[in-house]
């Protein structure tokens, strides 16, 4: 079977309306550098595509002390709009050019892990996700975003047309460890957001990805960081309880045995960093 | 010197051009009008037996226009040494490439579709996972017809050992293993093939021997060779991976009982299951030397996987024989090496052919060795090297063009080595770069036959023609050689307009169609540059003597043959195995990230002597490849098999170096020392830049860290665990 029609809506309403209208038969294709592969190995075959690109979901904008970014926006287009630093690093270190020219922010969010490394990102800066469907529209955390290896709490008539981002109140660090300089898959990624009053921690947001079903948050070792003094001890302490708290997995990129110790090297690599 | 004109000039690569624009034209990229597309059942099981093959639901689907399995095969065997792989499996499976069904249908996705419809009912049967299991007694044969899981056996027998082992002050006894590794070029396996309105069968592809494709071709096709015509387009690399066929035969198949345009592209998982690997070995290396530090035995014991078919692993295992002992005189030897079928992917050729795996163990071992001596690793090597007068272990006399201390010492002063009081020392480098990263310096040689070895005949045929009247106004030269990147076509050019004393744009080249050109040989063993040099050389001096009989156009074919080589004996492994080798050495810096167990090279400093650098930007650009590629065998590339499967079928799995991979600070160092019997005094450079990237490596590791490293890939964490383990 191949696939029969392929639409290129024009608005969100329309988007969503063709959704609603055809339901799971039809596939959502943003960048499209995870499912197009899909397709021409066969291993996806859908009966109908609707592309998200002309659908006025590219954009990205400072309101009030957020950064809204548009779900089929670019990673390119990330990299080089200065609002948040930490993002731009984390979309630059996805792919190379090609990837981040075409693959998009909405769409990392479905990627299957060691996938995820702007997902990761957003989930260290408290990200809100806009999920919009035929019937209304709805806001959720990027924390309750992820329910299991390859699910979500998306609707199946909903698409994610917007990610809210708050400014960073603190400091931030992000440290992607692949085995290659770039276009690499994760070993560990590390985002890291911590607001401090003089060395003393008030609030901390841990993300890691590549060592979970999906970018996770290390909330043992965010609650051993809130309240504590950033030193090199409480540090230490929080990489172990990361990499105490983290399920990795093995691939051929490395073994799980391997990446619980990388989280325990890039947690307490982060956290220096935003303690220097 | 004579004065050249073309030879010896980096003049830009004539392909470039077309390549950059889009202009150039891959298998992938060919079409007919009224072709049909093709897709492979691969048996994706690493052995089974086949109990039953439906067909019938597929060749119901519309759009079908055939499904072709074993009994439609005129020959069911192909296969580049020997016979053995059958060109479709109907009985038993023996790796995941293994290739069951054809379905030739309208649309690439029609015939995808009609591939799932295909019912085959296996049997499973015991996998043989390595070459130790395959060697176990009760181990099931892989093939039963050979008796044995042994594919070939070699013994070298040099001296006596026992003899060598009682003069010895220090004994050092390791054992190295490599892993798989895949070429991994840029252009999946893909082409198109036709009959023609003569009756020819038409394949055009991409390879690296056309004229034995064709040989393949009309053995499982029970045709005349001369009914079918292979013509290859520009190749998307090859490194060795296209030495053995992919799509060729089944392609001429298709067409040929179709009487239809038949296109295939495999996908890169495709690609990767349906062609050969480079050989995982195991080398166990004793070697005895005295408190002087002079070699005066070595043991050797070899064993690779050869997979599931023969593939060239004969040949291949035999070159790891013959440079076993690395650049040095060893008086005493002994060695015994086998390849066995596992059920594997098969292993064949793939850039050093053997050698690297040869050097990897020989290097990191002479590297051991001085440490054991307490001796700086180039002095050792200085006070060993072969001589003029040496016998290479095979009991072989050394070809002139002999340069093992030059190559050493220019890569070793470059990277800081000293003599002092008249022995070499290694540079003092501040080890820690940063808090847990340290640095390392370190060094190999390596040496490396030119051309087919052991007998096997080398040869090479082209044809010029000179046309004019009063004067030559322009040549034509037909030479069947393939540009899979590597710059051929240019340094060939160079080398035609050299010969033919014409201007380059007064020369047009006939590349490789097997209706218009003889067999060169294979693009492959560093050879073509050395081989199509010397047969143009012939062909225009028989062609300028037709032109001065008055013939018009003035024509000459002219087989070039190297002096002759031999067989390794079966029992004593004596035997003058190559008529020329190369020489080379490298010397790297790493950094080491202790917490991690990351290995980073650093700087590269390689030093080899080429003869003489036709073009000497392609023979950088060759060393540079052949090194970076190495640098991704040694630490980055990891080709998993587990129980017969891939694990790593792609490339986001498999990684390769990319550009910010390669090293920032890298330097070729070349020699130029002429070798009598190449043309201009060239020798083979395509593989050298490739074989002591990993020894060097190993040696640079231990000087960072003071641990020794017997296995690659080096992956961060077999790093990190042995450096945990050991401090
Ligand atoms: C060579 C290569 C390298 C890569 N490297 C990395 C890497 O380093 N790090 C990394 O994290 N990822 C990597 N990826 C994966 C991928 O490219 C990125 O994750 C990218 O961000 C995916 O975005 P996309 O828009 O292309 O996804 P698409 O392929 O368009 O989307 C995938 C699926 O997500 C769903 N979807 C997408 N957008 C929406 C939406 N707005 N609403 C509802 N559903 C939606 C759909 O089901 C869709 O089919 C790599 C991929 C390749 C091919």
């Amino acid at each position: 079977m191949t696939t029969r029609e392929y639409f290129l809506p024009r608005s969100l309403d329309e988007a969503v309306g063709l959704l609603a209208e055809h339901g799971p038969s039809l596939l959502v294709m943003s960048g499209g550098t995870l499912a197009m592969p899909l397709i021409n190995e066969g291993v996806s075959m859908p009966e109908m595509v609707m592309g998200l690109r002309r659908a006025g979901l590219s954009y990205l904008e400072r309101v009030n002390g957020s950064l809204i970014v548009g779900a089929a926006t670019t990673l390119s287009q990330v990299v080089g709009f200065e609002a948040i630093p930490v993002l731009q690093e984390a979309a630059y270190n996805i792919g190379g050019w090609a990837i981040r020219n075409m693959g998009t922010v909405g769409g990392n969010l479905f990627a299957p892990p060691p996938g995820g490394d702007f997902a990761v990102a957003l989930l260290a800066l408290d990200a809100q996700l806009k999920l919009v469907s035929a019937r209304g529209e709805r806001t959720l955390p990027l924390a309750e975003f992820y329910t299991g290896f390859m699910t979500t709490a998306l609707e199946p008539d909903e698409l994610v047309a917007e990610i809210r981002v708050p400014v960073p109140a603190g400091r931030t660090a992000y440290l992607k460890y692949g085995r290659r300089h770039t276009n690499t898959p994760a070993v560990v990624t590390v985002a890291a957001h911590l607001v401090l009053n003089g060395k003393k921690v008030e609030d901390a947001r841990l993300a890691l990805n590549a060592v979970g079903p999906h970018p996770i948050r290390a909330t043992q070792a965010e609650a051993l960081l809130t309240g504590s003094t950033l030193d090199e001890e409480t540090i230490a302490a929080a990489a172990a309880a990361a990499a105490e708290e983290c399920e990795p997995f093995t691939d051929p990129i490395a073994s799980a045995w391997y990446r619980r110790r990388m989280v325990n090297v890039f947690v307490r690599r982060a956290l220096s960093q935003i303690a220097q | 010197m004579n004065q050249t004109r073309y030879v010896g000039r980096s003049l830009p690569r004539l392909d470039a051009a077309a390549k950059v624009t889009g202009e150039a034209l891959f298998p992938g990229d060919l079409s007919m009008p009224d072709m049909a597309h093709m897709k492979v059942l691969f048996a994706h099981r690493p052995h089974a037996r086949i109990l039953r093959i439906d067909t019938s639901q597929a060749e119901a689907l519309p759009g079908v226009l055939a499904v072709l399995t074993a009994k439609d095969v005129p020959v069911n065997s192909y296969g580049i040494a020997e016979f053995d792989q059958p060109v479709l499996c109907g009985e038993v499976v023996r790796f995941v490439g293994d290739r069951v069904a054809l379905v030739v249908a309208e649309t690439p996705e029609i015939a995808r579709q009609a591939c799932d419809l295909i019912e085959v009912e296996y049997e499973d049967l015991p996998v043989i996972t390595g070459p130790e299991e395959a060697l176990a007694p009760d181990a099931p044969l892989l093939h039963p017809e050979k008796g044995s899981n042994v594919l070939a056996t070699f013994h070298v027998r040099k001296g006596d050992i026992e003899e060598g082992f009682a003069q010895a002050d220090v004994i050092v006894e390791e054992t190295y293993t490599m892993g798989m590794q895949e070429h991994a070029y840029l252009q999946p396996d893909a082409g198109l093939a036709w009959v023609d309105e003569d009756g020819y069968l038409v394949v055009k592809t991409g390879g690296q021997w056309a004229h034995d494709d064709r040989r393949q071709i009309a053995h499982s096709l029970d045709l005349p060779e001369d009914r079918i015509r292979v013509i290859y387009t520009y190749v998307g690399g090859a490194f060795g991976g296209r030495e053995d066929v992919t799509v060729q035969v089944i392609l001429a198949l298709a067409a040929w009982k179709l009487r239809r345009p038949v296109k295939i592209v495999w996908s890169r998982e495709e690609t990767t299951i349906g062609h050969h690997k480079r050989h995982p070995m195991r080398i166990r290396h004793r070697w005895g030397a005295t408190r002087e530090g002079r070699i005066v035995a070595q043991e050797t014991e070899i064993l690779a996987d050869a997979g599931a078919y023969a593939s060239t692993s004969s040949y291949v295992v035999a070159s790891t024989v013959l440079l076993s002992t690395g650049p040095y005189e060893v008086p005493n030897l002994w060695l015994d090496a086998r390849a066995v079928y596992t059920n594997n992917i098969p292993c064949g050729a793939f850039r050093g052919f053997g050698v690297p795996q040869a050097m990897f163990a020989a290097e990191a071992h002479m590297a051991r060795l001085a440490d054991a001596l307490g001796m700086d690793p180039v002095e050792l090597r200085m006070r060993n090297g072969l001589e003029e007068n040496s016998l290479t272990g095979t009991m072989a006399e050394i070809p002139p063009g002999l340069s093992v201390r030059e190559t050493l010492e220019a890569a070793a002063r470059r990277m800081g080595w000293e003599l002092v009081d008249g022995e070499w020392r290694r540079p003092q480098i501040r080890r820690e770069v940063r808090p847990g990263v340290v640095r390392g310096i370190g060094i190999a040689s390596g040496w490396k036959n030119v051309g087919y070895t052991l007998g096997y005949p080398e040869q090479a045929t082209v044809t010029v023609e000179l046309h004019g009247e009063a004067e030559v106004e322009r040549g034509v030269v037909r030479l069947a050689t393939s540009e899979v990147g590597q710059g051929t076509h240019t340094t060939i050019a160079q080398m035609a307009a050299e010969a033919l004393k014409l201007p380059l744009e007064r020369i047009e080249i006939v590349y490789t169609d097997t209706a218009q050109t003889h067999s060169a040989g294979s693009v492959s063993a560093s050879r073509m540059a050395f081989m199509a040099g010397n047969a143009l050389l012939g062909a225009a001096r028989e062609a300028y003597k037709a032109w001065d009989d008055e013939d018009r156009p003035a024509v000459a074919t002219y087989t070039y043959r190297t002096p002759p080589t031999e067989p390794l004996d079966p029992e004593t492994g004596h035997g003058k195995g190559a008529f020329a080798f190369a020489y080379l050495a490298q010397a790297v810096e790493v950094e080491v990230d202790t917490e991690t167990g990351k290995v980073e090279v650093k700087r590269i400093v390689a030093a080899h002597d080429v003869g003489k650098a036709i073009n000497p930007e392609i023979v950088e650009g060759q060393i540079e490849g052949g090194a970076i590629q190495a640098l991704g065998w040694a630490t980055l590339e990891n080709f998993v098999m587990q129980d017969g499967e891939v694990l790593t079928p792609d490339l986001s799995t498999y990684l390769i170096p990319t550009v910010l991979d390669i090293p920032p600070d890298f330097e070729t160092l070349i020699l130029e020392n002429p070798l009598p019997l190449g043309p201009w005094g060239a020798t083979g450079v395509g593989e050298m830049g490739f074989l002591s990237i990993a020894p060097a490596i190993i040696d640079a590791v231990h000087d960072a860290t003071g641990v020794w490293f017997n296995a690659i890939p080096l992956t961060p964490e077999k790093v990190l665990d042995r450096l945990k383990g050991e401090h």
